[in-house]
């Protein structure tokens, strides 16, 4: 059986936790932080604090709230109001596909997400 | 009826030999790691204090700036060499190109493209830790 983890994704900031001897353990960054924000720069793969860094010079290839599209359709409400708001370009998925290095993830969502977003 | 129970105990063996082994290797990454840590602490324990007095040497080399006191550049000089002898190391920013790891771009203006035009605040080092990002400003390949 693999490593059991956790990643409590939020709008802003995430944490990652590992199963270890029963009690969930947050895993810290590099920088030695239990929290990071929650933005990538996947040309480049840079993740966190260093993906923010560099935002305001990359601004088209750096993803953040990302988590209010999860879940939501490309012609919704929420997705159009994120699309002018976000400095990246949205756009409608066919490929649903998606893959894990982990065998198994949770993911813990902000309890005033509407049930759909949960899924 | 026998072999039945037979089966039964030797896949409870290879079940709990399974086990075994993941809890041996569970602990032997659980002892690295504690070695790691607490090699780490040692090196790390002045962090959030030494962090804290970077505002202070940032105030005191503003003021500098301003005043070009030839006393007050010995004592900043002093306080830097302490920090030092505490493994504090400053980050190479000046008109280098801009590398998120070791600095924060807070501003981009006309200038060589990527490359740092301006450092606002300093970065440092904790020995080989990254303590504080360097805050620069950035060239956007336009010219001035």
């Amino acid at each position: 059986m693999g490593k059991i983890i956790g990643i409590d994704l939020g709008t802003t900031n995430s944490a990652i936790a590992v199963m270890e001897g029963g009690s969930a353990k947050i895993i810290p960054t590099a920088e030695g932080r239990n929290i990071f924000p929650s933005i990538v720069e996947p040309v480049k793969n840079l993740v966190g604090d260093v993906a923010k860094r560099q935002m305001i010079l990359n601004a088209s290839n750096t993803i953040h709230s990302v988590k209010r599209l999860m879940g939501q359709k490309y012609s919704g409400k929420q997705s159009q109001k994120t699309k002018e708001m976000v400095s990246y370009e949205i756009v409608e998925n066919k490929d649903g596909s998606r893959s894990s290095p982990f065998r198994r993830t949770s993911t813990t969502l902000n309890a005033r997400l509407p049930n759909k977003q949960g899924k | 009826m026998v072999k039945k129970t037979q089966k039964k105990h030797e896949e409870k063996i290879i079940e709990l030999e399974e086990k075994y082994k993941r809890v041996l290797a569970d602990y032997q990454n659980q002892e690295r790691r504690h070695k790691e840590g607490q090699s780490q602490l040692v090196k790390m324990a002045n962090a959030i204090l030494i962090e804290k007095l970077l505002a202070d040497l940032d105030s005191l080399e503003l003021a500098q700036k301003h005043l070009q006191d030839k006393g007050l550049s010995m004592v900043i000089d002093q306080f830097f060499t302490t920090l030092s002898q505490e493994g504090l190391k400053e980050i190479e920013t000046d008109h280098g190109q801009f590398d998120p790891l070791l600095m924060d771009c807070t501003e981009v203006v006309p200038g060589k493209k990527d490359q740092v035009v301006e450092t606002i605040t300093k970065g440092y080092y904790l020995y080989d830790n990254v303590l504080r990002p360097a805050k620069v400003k950035v060239g956007s390949g336009e010219g001035k």
